[in-house]
């Protein structure tokens, strides 16, 4: 924008002074050029009457010689010819003036000897001659004299013009070296900017690349190629879709047409998007990507690189959702995996089962052992848990002894029944714990789903009822919610 | 140029060489065409030469005075001595027209007009209804016919004129003076801003070979055959030829004169014959 202002300011600096300074050499040249046809005519003219002059002369004496007063009327004539050229003589000439005087005694002192001659008073005629020789010889010099300035003139304006046309040259040169030292100067400028901003762009921690109409690289910062491990001249005018976005992370192909790049070069829409990058090993890594269109066609690229943000999410979904102490899922998680498991099992027209467990004897365990033999035995029964049930079914810790547990898909009682009590029987084997050998039980309460109809909270309810039943009846026992 | 005088000299050497004596003729300009053009007519016929000069009608008088001319050639009026001292005849009538350069747009002139010119009163055009220019008026030397014509006209002197001590008559010392008819003639012609006063006879003359000349009419009249025999015009004037009592040949050139050959050559010349 700062450059077309630039350019813009400079074609209007070199346009006024164009107009201006050869405007005025123009209207001075014009004017000059006048004054030297003027000249030129004031020239031709003075040479028109100097020869008429001498018509005149000859004339007058031919009407003398041959005694025929014939001629004498070629000699008037003659004459008027010469005062039309007098007249269309500049009047502003210093020498006009004398001129028509010398003329007018030239013709008069000329006539008066013709006329004597032809009076036959040849004495006198040779008297008089003498006085019209000279008025003839003043009259002949002035008009070299008046020739002489007029070519003087003619000199001068005519070195005028060729000053003018010097000065001019002079001043086009200037204005095309001022002309390209601006541009020059407002190059460097530029390029100093661009060296700037790519090294800028180039020092950025985000990957940045620009991209032209095609979707082949323009240029990409060192961020960029040291994420993708390309080398620049790999990626320049290549397109970056097929270098290194070709692929869903699921090894699907991705369609050049269906990529936000692409479609930011269509519509000119910023898009913030997270994708997936190929590396130039086939590696992928997840990325978080920015495509912004530049100028009228082209667009430009910035992404990071987002794999540890990743990894942070899935430890702060861990938090969330799992039980720091076992592993096992939380209440919350268990609530979400347990709701879908149910809705699943309400389409699939299954039976799933919920129990409610409590260990029995571990707040001896934790009194006479303290809390860490306590915590490294609630690892162990979340381990005998575990491998006491299927892979779909779940397990998870509410808090302190108590646990939770879906059993997914099951087709009757007993074999829910017989589950659980493997379960039992799993927890009621002694473990060894740091060297000490513990014993310890654990009484489950249940209830089936879709039969006893509730959501999951009530299931977890009614299971808890249970277990409360089965604790009152004797440790390391089973009830099922009854209806 | 000014070598070229020296030939017309052998024009002159016939008029020496003759068996006869020449017969001389001095005086007026005006009259000068007319004897040149009777020369070899004449000269056929008595094998008398003919030989002419100018210098004016006081010129002409003189010589005869002092026996140097035969004949003395006069074109103003001949004063009551002259008369009665020589014979003398009228052998045409005359005006003295005024005329300006063929371009001038000034179309007439009263005498007013005139003398106001020849006095310096009036010295442009404009104030005749031409264009803003100087006027070069032309008179005539001192001794010249024409100028007593015009004098008596008008009432004006030549400057050095004695006797006549009327500043306010005086012609101006600007004026140019001309000697011969052709030195008026090719003036007026020849500079477009000029007038002058000159013999009719040799105005048209001039005109009839194309000099870019034009006479106007002077308080209202054109010099013509009816305006200078009826004296309507206002400067009219005789061509006098004045020679001694005695001179047989003279007389015999006078009979000539007016005779109708002679009289043929007054009208070619545009004057008035005197013997309709």
């Amino acid at each position: 924008m700062k450059n077309k202002n630039f350019l813009i300011r400079l074609i209007s600096a070199n346009t006024l002074i164009l107009l201006i300074v050869f405007g005025t050499f123009y209207s001075v040249f014009n004017f000059l050029n006048t004054q030297l046809n003027t000249i030129l005519k004031q020239r031709q003219t003075i040479n028109a009457f100097y020869n008429i002059s001498n018509d005149v002369a000859i004339n007058l004496y031919r009407s003398a010689m041959l005694d025929d007063s014939k001629y004498l009327t070629a000699a008037a004539l003659s004459s008027n010819h010469a005062l039309f050229y007098l007249e269309k003589l500049d009047q502003n000439l210093l020498l006009t003036q004398t001129l028509q005087k010398d003329y007018h005694d030239f013709f008069r002192y000329t006539v008066i000897t013709t006329s004597l001659a032809l009076e036959h008073r040849l004495n006198e005629a040779n008297e008089a001659n003498r006085l019209s020789q000279h008025k003839q010889q003043k009259l002949f010099k002035l008009l070299r004299s008046i020739r002489l300035n007029i070519e003087k003139k003619q000199n001068r304006v005519i070195s005028t013009i060729e000053m003018l046309m010097f000065l001019s040259s002079v001043l086009l040169i200037l204005v095309v070296i001022i002309n390209i030292k601006l541009l020059s100067r407002s190059l460097t400028l530029i390029r100093t900017k661009e060296s700037e901003q790519a090294e800028m762009i180039n020092a950025l921690g985000d990957g940045v690349y620009g991209i032209d109409d095609q979707g082949n690289c323009t240029f990409i910062n060192q961020s960029a190629l040291a994420m993708l491990g390309f080398k620049a001249e790999e990626v320049l005018n290549h397109n970056q879709h097929l270098m290194f976005h070709h692929h869903y992370p699921d090894g699907k192909i991705y369609l050049h047409t269906d990529c936000p790049i692409y479609l930011t070069l269509k519509d000119r829409q910023v898009r913030h998007v997270q994708e997936t990058f190929f590396r130039k090993d086939g590696s992928s890594f997840p990325v978080s990507v920015t495509t912004a269109p530049v100028g009228d066609k082209n667009g430009i690229v910035v992404f990071q690189d987002i794999t540890t943000l990743k990894e942070e999410h899935t430890i702060l979904d861990r938090f969330a959702n799992y039980d720091n102490l076992t592993g096992l899922p939380n209440r919350r998680l268990f609530m979400i995996l347990a709701e879908q498991t149910v809705a699943q099992a309400e389409r699939n027209d299954n039976d799933i089962a919920v129990a409610f467990l409590d260990l029995d004897g571990f707040k001896q365990v934790n009194d006479t052992y303290g809390h860490e033999v306590g915590d490294h035995l609630l690892r162990a029964v979340a381990q005998r848990f575990e491998s006491a049930l299927r892979k779909s079914d779940i397990v998870a810790r509410l808090g302190g002894d108590e646990f939770v547990i879906l059993l997914d898909t099951v087709s009757s009682v007993e074999e829910v029944e017989h589950t659980l009590n493997r379960v039992i029987q799993e927890i009621a084997r002694p473990f060894h714990i740091v060297g000490f050998t513990l014993q310890i039980g654990v009484s489950i309460g249940y209830t089936l789903f879709p039969e006893d109809n509730q959501p999951v909270a009530t299931l977890i309810q009614h299971a808890d009822n249970a277990m409360y039943e089965a604790k009152k009846s004797g440790k390391g026992s089973l009830r099922r919610f009854p209806l | 140029m000014k070598s070229l005088f020296l030939l017309i000299i052998p024009f002159l050497l016939p008029l020496m060489g003759n068996d006869s004596k020449p017969l001389k003729l001095v005086g007026a300009t005006t009259l000068q065409p007319i004897i040149e053009m009777v020369r070899n007519d004449y000269h056929a016929k008595t094998q008398i030469d003919l030989f002419t000069e100018g210098g004016g009608s006081d010129k002409g008088i003189h010589y005869l005075a002092h026996h140097k001319t035969d004949i003395a050639m006069i074109n103003r009026y001949p004063s009551e001595e002259e008369k009665k001292r020589y014979a003398h005849a009228v052998i045409g009538h005359d005006a003295v027209a005024i005329i300006v350069h063929k371009h001038n747009p000034v179309t007439s002139i009263s005498k007013q007009q005139l003398i106001d010119i020849y006095r310096g009163n009036i010295t442009t055009w404009d104030q005749l209804g031409g264009k803003k220019r100087s006027i070069i008026a032309i008179s005539k030397k001192k001794d010249r016919g024409t100028l007593y014509l015009f004098e008596n006209a008008t009432g004006l002197f030549h400057p050095s004129r004695t006797g006549n001590s009327d500043p306010s008559k005086k012609i101006a010392s600007a004026v140019w003076e001309a000697g011969a008819n052709n030195d008026n003639i090719v003036w007026v012609g020849g500079l477009p801003d000029a007038i002058s006063y000159i013999s009719y006879g040799n105005a048209k003359s001039a005109i009839a070979k194309g000099m870019p000349i034009k006479i106007i009419p002077l308080d209202g009249y054109y010099p013509s055959e009816e305006t200078i025999s009826g004296h309507t015009y206002p400067i009219i004037g005789e061509l006098t030829l004045l020679y001694d009592k005695h001179n047989t040949e003279a007389q015999k050139f006078m009979a000539y004169m007016l005779s109708d050959e002679g009289q043929k050559a007054v009208e070619k010349n545009q004057f008035s014959r005197v013997n309709p």
